[in-house]
Parts: C-alpha cells; structure tokens; sequence
C-alpha cells in the first residue's frame, strides 16, 4: 500500500485548559481531497497549525509523506503548501517581495506558475501586503501555496469570506493543483456545498476528537430520510422508536419524517410493518446529513420562543 | 462539455456523470469518435473532485461508451452492437418495470403508455436529425 | 536552501539574512544616523562648511573633533555612546517582536528551523552594529591622518573593538528578552532592568551599610563595587576606555583590556544560545508569551516602578524613614509616569 500523504497518530494538544486535539489519529491516502468539517472551536485550526509546526503537540505525531513533524526538521515543508484562515504574511513587504522570499526559501519555487497565479487571481505585485483585503490575502497565500509545487497542500477555511467569484476561481486553482499534480489537498470548511463537490473523504471533528472519517458517497449513504404517511391509525410512539437506526422523526399533519441511519432496506422492512400508504425517499445534501450527524453526538441549536 | 451535476442530489455524483454523457451520447448530441474533454479538464470546468471524474470515466470505459487511447485522449466509443435479446430483456427489465409502476401511479393506461413511448422516441429522432 | 554549516553551532539560510535586511535596512539605518551625528555626521558637515568657507561660527571642526576625542576618552556626552547603547538594546528588541504581530506565523511554517530564523536575525543585527562601528572608526582614523589630533590610530582600534564587544552582548541581551516575552514594552523595560540591576543593587547595599542597616566592611563594599561594575555592562565601555587612555590611572578594578574584551564576546554568546533555547521551545499561542498567567505588561510596570523606586531611595536616603518615604513616594510617581508612557504607546500603535 502507497505511503499515505498525511498519517496523524495519537496526536494530543492541549492549552490555556482546554484539550484542543485529543489523542486524534487520521490517515490521508495520496491524491486525495479531505475536507475536515467540525463546529467552531473544535479544533480543525488547531490541528492544521500542528500539522505545520506552528504549534507544537504535547503527545503522538504526526507523519507528512513519511517523515515525522517532531524529528525531521524543517526540510519537510518543502513540499507542503499552507494557507491559514487569516493570512497575516509581512505587511510590511510588497506582495512582490513575500515572492522573492518564498524564492529564496523553496527549492522548487516555480516562477512561471507565480506569475500565472497572479495574473488569474488579478493580485497586484506592487502593493503592501497591510494595503489588501482579506480575500486578496487569502489568494495570496494561495499563490506562495501553489508555487513552490506541493504534494502536499493545507488550507484553513480558504473560502470564507470570499465573493462567489473568488470562490470559485480559488476552487478551480485547488481542483486544478489536485488533478495536474496529484496533490493531496486537506482542508477545513464550513462550506459544505464546496465540499460535496471537491472533496471526495472527509473528516468530521467535534472537541479535538475525530467523530468519523469516510468517503462522502459513504457518508450521504449513511443517514437516509424519508417521508411516510401511514393508513387510518397512526403507529403508536413507542413501535415507532424501535425502528432500527432511528435519530429523528417529526411530524406535520398526516406526513411524518424519518431520518435514520444505517441500512435503508432494513428500515423499510421495518416500516412495511406498520402499514404506510405513502413512502417517499428525501433528497439529502452533506449538510443536512451533517447537520443530523451533529445533533446524534449532541451539537445541535434548538431553535424556540 | 456541459453537463448538470447535483452535488446535493442523494444519487453519488459520478453516477450522475455517467448517466449524464449516456443520455447526451443516446440523444445524439455526440458521435462515436467525438474527443470529450480530459479527466483534468472536466475536473477543472465543473469544479469537481478529479478523483470522482477519474471514477465516472473508469465506469464509462467498462460499459463500453468512451473509449482512451494513450497520448491521444478520450473519444465517444462506437455504438455497440445489440446484444442477446436475452441479455437485454435481463438489462432493461428493471428500468421498464419502474416505468409501468410510476405510469400505474400517474394513473396512464398501458395503451396511453404505449403512445407516449412512441411520441418520446420521435421526438428523440427528430433531435438526432436535427442536429 | 540551508547552508550545511556542520561545523558551526548556528545554522545559517542565506534567504532569511536577505529577509531581515530587507524588513530592517530602515531601522539600521536610523541607528546608524542616530549614533553617528556626533563623531561623524557633526564633523564631517562643519568639515564640509570650512571647506566651502562658510567660516567658522560657534562649532568648528575642532570643536566636533573635540567630540571624537571625548568618545574616546569614554565621555558619556555623545550620542554614539550614550544613545547607542538603549539604540543597540532596542534594535534587539524590535528585530524579534516585530514578528509577534502574525508574521511569525507564516514564517514558522515556511521550510526553516526556529534556530535559522532567530539566528539570521541575531547575525544581521550584529553585522549592522558592527558596520556602524566601523564606519565610524574608519573615518575617525582617515581625520587622524589628515588632520592633527589628539589620538592614536591605536587608541581607535582598541575602542572599536571594545564597543564593538559591548554593544554586541547588549544587543543579544535585548534578542534574550524579546525571545521570552514577545512583548515589545516588557522586553525593554526588562532589557534595562538587566542592564541597570547591578548598579542598583549595589547602590542598595551600599546604602544601606550607610545607613547602617548592615555593617560590612571596607573591604567588602570595594568587593561589591568591583562587582557591581564587572556586571554592568555599559561600564565596560568608560572603564576599559580610562584604562587605554591611561593604564596606571585606572588600575582600580584590575582591569584587562582584552581579557575583558573577550569575556564580553563570551557573554553575548552566552545570551544568543539562551535566546536560541527559548525561542525554539516558546510556544506561539497568545502569541508566544511565556508569563501566560498574568498580563506582561503589568507586571514589567510595577517591576520597573519598584526597581526605580528602591535605587531612587538606595542613592539619597540618608535615614531609614527617610529610605521608605522615598521608596514610597518615588515607585507612586515612576508608576503613574509608567502607566503614561504606556498608553501613549498603546493608543500610537491604535492609531496605526
């Protein structure tokens, strides 16, 4: 088996109190687009910054295309690409300048592909680091990223904060290094409309724990949903609580809503007992399967006057 | 190439890719032999992982609708010929079957079934022809 | 692109020495311009001025030579020396917090060890000092030639390397500090407290055996000034200048001119290797600061009112209720002039 990109073994951070990764192993296989997806505060920054030696763990390690953070030194950042959620650079230097020094610091710093960068993203070379916006900091960053040609590349919610347009092109610059390069890509979002199309694994954090780590097809396939009306008597509560996989059912009317997860047969078996005239399968996005998810472990917002 | 993805649709999205170059190629719209873009391309242009495209064009490849030659790209494959009629009794079979259940429900007579079909395949050559 | 220095202790990266100059050619600059007006900048333009015959009016060049025989002679009234030294305290302070404000975040997860980036900033720093120093004792030497003067081309050399060894191991010391509070007002205030301790220590004891509160002997308080200006490290540079000037005037403290010289080299290193372990294993939460329980700020502030207060006290005291009622009254008005200066700076750096 291939070597996978990114192996997070054991990985324990914790500061100011407070446990922010919490003995966290995850794998990475080459090539692939991982999106890690959590509530806020749960530790996905945390972990990127970890993972690049920002900051340092307090136990485990971490393995980046087989060379550990602790021991390797710094010669592994060579072949990643980092873009944090707030990117700060110098302010002081010319977005030209932050060029040169990523020149004068990478080996494989790729010149042509700066310039190409910059003249998609529409960066203008001779102004102040301090003097540009967020998104244009941020598609900054993505160009110093991009053009030391990375294997590997890491991004903090890349996309928040940017217009539709910059959005797109930013997600067409990652999809583009993915499929030239074979770069594997990790990165966190709350966008999970951008995920659904871009990542193809995705990695869900919840306190400095990983919850679970799976394929989206596997994920969508996981939760189901359906809305089901049954014939003259409606189920008793307590037979509908036992169907097998049930997280939630709620009910407008005659029509009741079922999310459950695990096998979808099974539950329609199940529900064949009770005599519906009507069974609707519902279309579910990432983020409601997400949604769901969270509220199962307990994160949920309940939203009542 | 233009095609209609869905990323939230509960149908995986390279099923939806598959099925979205069939229909174009079952209505005409291209030819055996046509050059359909790269694996790259395709990821770039819709904005979609290129692992899911790579996977959608693996299973294309195996049904026999696009054909890759090396270094020379991806082209529409030559229209196969029909199979068995067994065979395509077994292959079709669940398809029409759903259709009869969905036309029971929509309340369509099986006679007015059977013009509808008619008319949609008209229809379907009058596209072909048109083009 | 790491120079595989194996022998030596620090690792150099070529592309860090082009970033820290690049970021910090203006603050060596000023440095340079700060500290030169008076051995060079003054002469220099009253030379120019006699030469176009502008003649002569209250300053001559004699006048700003005068000046350069004064620097010499360890006078304390240039600017080379006298601001110098808080210049040299300052530039390494300023070279490494000015990454605190989220550079230092990009520059952390950039190929390069936390040893190569502190140590391209203490490398060209030092090479900066260093230049300035021997800028000017290049054309105080090319005057020498040209002009009578009451020095030796000798007297020039000695002096540059003395300066040279002093200013160097203030400059690691303020790279110290910055290295463990990443707080640009802590890591002066404590820098000064490092340098000014010793005397004031001193001074307090001294005093108090005055007073009377303890009775050491003579020879114990001539110990403890020997001390006290072995430690000080600003006293290097107006002892060992005496001692070029005029060895059997000086003999006092046995000083030694190039042991000495050598000592101070020692001791810079000593706070570079220092700087070097903390910064490697300084964490960059909150920004990196080590005193995470409580605020730096506020506890260099009453550090510093208290140290202000006690030598205030130490020096003019002559009866203990008299000692306590300036301790009292002094760390009041230091403490309030501290939390002045302090705002300022801060509602400054708002505005920016």
């Amino acid at each position: 088996m291939e070597l996978p990109a990114i192996d997070i073994c054991k990985l324990e951070k914790a500061y100011d109190g407070i446990i922010a990764i919490d003995e966290l192993s995850l794998s990475i296989p080459q090539g692939s687009i991982l999106g890690l997806i959590g509530p806020n505060g749960a530790g996905k920054s945390t972990l990127l910054q970890t993972l690049m030696g920002i900051l340092l763990p307090d136990r485990g390690d971490a393995f980046i295309l087989g060379k550990s953070i602790l021991d390797s030194g710094p010669d592994i950042r060579q072949q990643v690409g980092y873009v944090p959620d707030f990117p700060i650079m110098y302010p002081r230097f010319k977005v030209e300048e932050m060029f040169a020094l990523a020149q004068r610091l990478y080996i494989n710093w790729d010149e042509n592909k700066c310039r190409g960068l910059c003249n998609y993203f529409k960066i203008p070379a001779s102004k102040r680091v301090r003097t540009l916006s967020r998104g244009m900091k941020v598609r900054t960053a993505l160009v110093l990223a991009l053009s030391i040609r990375p294997r590997v590349l890491i991004l903090d919610e890349p996309t928040a904060g940017l217009d539709p347009v910059a959005r797109r092109a930013f997600l067409k610059a990652m999809i583009d290094e993915a499929a030239e390069g074979g770069t594997t890509v990790l990165y966190s979002s709350h966008n999970l409309n951008d995920l659904e199309q871009t990542a193809d694994h995705i990695a869900v954090i919840n306190q400095g724990k990983l919850l679970l780590t799976c394929s989206i097809d596997e994920l969508k396939n996981s939760i189901h949903k359906s809305q089901v009306v049954f014939a003259a008597d409606n189920p008793a509560e307590k037979v509908i609580n036992f169907l097998p996989g049930l997280i939630e059912v709620s009910k407008q009317g005659k029509i009741y809503t079922f999310t459950a997860s695990g096998d979808q047969q099974a539950f329609r078996e199940a529900l064949a007992d009770l005599n519906p005239t009507i069974i609707e399968p519902v279309n579910l996005s990432l983020e409601d399967v997400f949604i769901t998810y969270m509220k199962k472990e307990g994160y949920s917002y309940d939203y009542a006057i | 190439m233009h095609l209609n993805i869905d990323p939230r649709s509960s149908t995986p999205v390279y099923q939806q890719i598959v099925d979205a170059v069939k229909n174009a190629v079952a209505r005409g719209l291209y030819n055996p032999g046509d050059k359909i873009p790269t694996v790259r391309e395709m990821a770039s242009e819709l904005t979609i992982n290129p692992n899911t495209i790579a996977k959608a064009y693996q299973k294309l490849e195996q049904e026999g609708v696009i054909v890759t030659m090396r270094s020379r790209g991806t082209f529409i494959a030559e229209r196969k010929t029909a199979p068995e009629s067994k065979e395509v009794k077994t292959l079709l079979k669940p398809s029409l079957d759903r259709l009869r259940v969905e036309a029971f429900h929509l309340g369509i007579e099986p006679e007015e079934l059977k013009i509808l079909l008619l008319e949609t395949l008209e229809e379907w050559e009058k596209e072909r022809r048109d083009i | 692109m790491t120079t595989p220095f194996k022998n030596l202790i620090l690792p150099v990266n070529k592309g860090l020495l082009w970033k820290e100059w690049q970021q910090n050619r203006m603050y060596f600059l000023v440095a340079f311009l700060i500290m030169s007006y008076d051995p060079l900048i003054k002469p220099l333009g009253y030379g120019i001025k006699d030469l176009l015959g502008a003649g002569a009016g209250r300053y001559t060049v004699t006048h700003a030579l005068g000046n350069i025989s004064g620097l010499l002679s360890a006078s304390y009234h240039n600017t080379f020396e006298q601001m110098g030294m808080y210049i040299v305290i300052l530039l390494g302070v300023i070279i490494l917090v000015q990454e605190r404000s989220g550079s230092l975040n990009y520059l952390v997860g950039t190929p390069v060890s936390r040893t190569e980036i502190i140590t391209a900033k203490f490398l060209t720093g030092s090479a900066a000092i260093t230049g300035i120093i021997a800028i000017n004792a290049l054309f105080m030497i090319i005057v020498g030639l040209l002009l009578p003067v009451s020095y030796s081309t000798g007297l020039v050399l000695k002096w540059a390397v003395l300066t040279t060894a002093v200013f160097l191991a203030l400059f690691s010391l303020g790279l110290l500090v910055a290295s463990f509070t990443g707080h640009l007002l802590s890591a002066l205030c404590l820098s000064m407290l490092f340098t000014g301790l010793p005397s004031m220590l001193g001074a307090m004891i001294i005093n108090y055996n005055t007073i009377q509160i303890f009775n050491f002997s003579p020879a114990f308080i001539l110990k403890v000034n020997m001390i006290i200006h072995y430690l000080t490290i600003p006293a290097y540079i107006s002892r060992d200048s005496e001692y070029m000037q005029n060895a059997a005037a000086a003999v006092k403290y046995c000083p030694n001119y190039p042991l000495e010289t050598f000592l101070l080299i020692l001791l810079m290193g000593l706070f570079v290797m220092l700087a070097v372990k903390w910064f490697k294993n300084n964490p960059l939460e909150n920004n990196g600061q080590m005193l995470m329980s409580g605020n730096a700020t506020h506890i260099a502030q009453i550090v510093l009112a208290t140290i202000i207060a006690v030598g205030n006290a130490s020096m003019g005291a002559e009866s203990i209720g008299g000692f306590w009622g300036f301790m009292v009254i002094t760390f009041i008005v230091a403490y309030l002039v501290i939390i002045l200066l302090s705002a300022l700076v801060y509602y400054i750096k708002l505005g920016r």
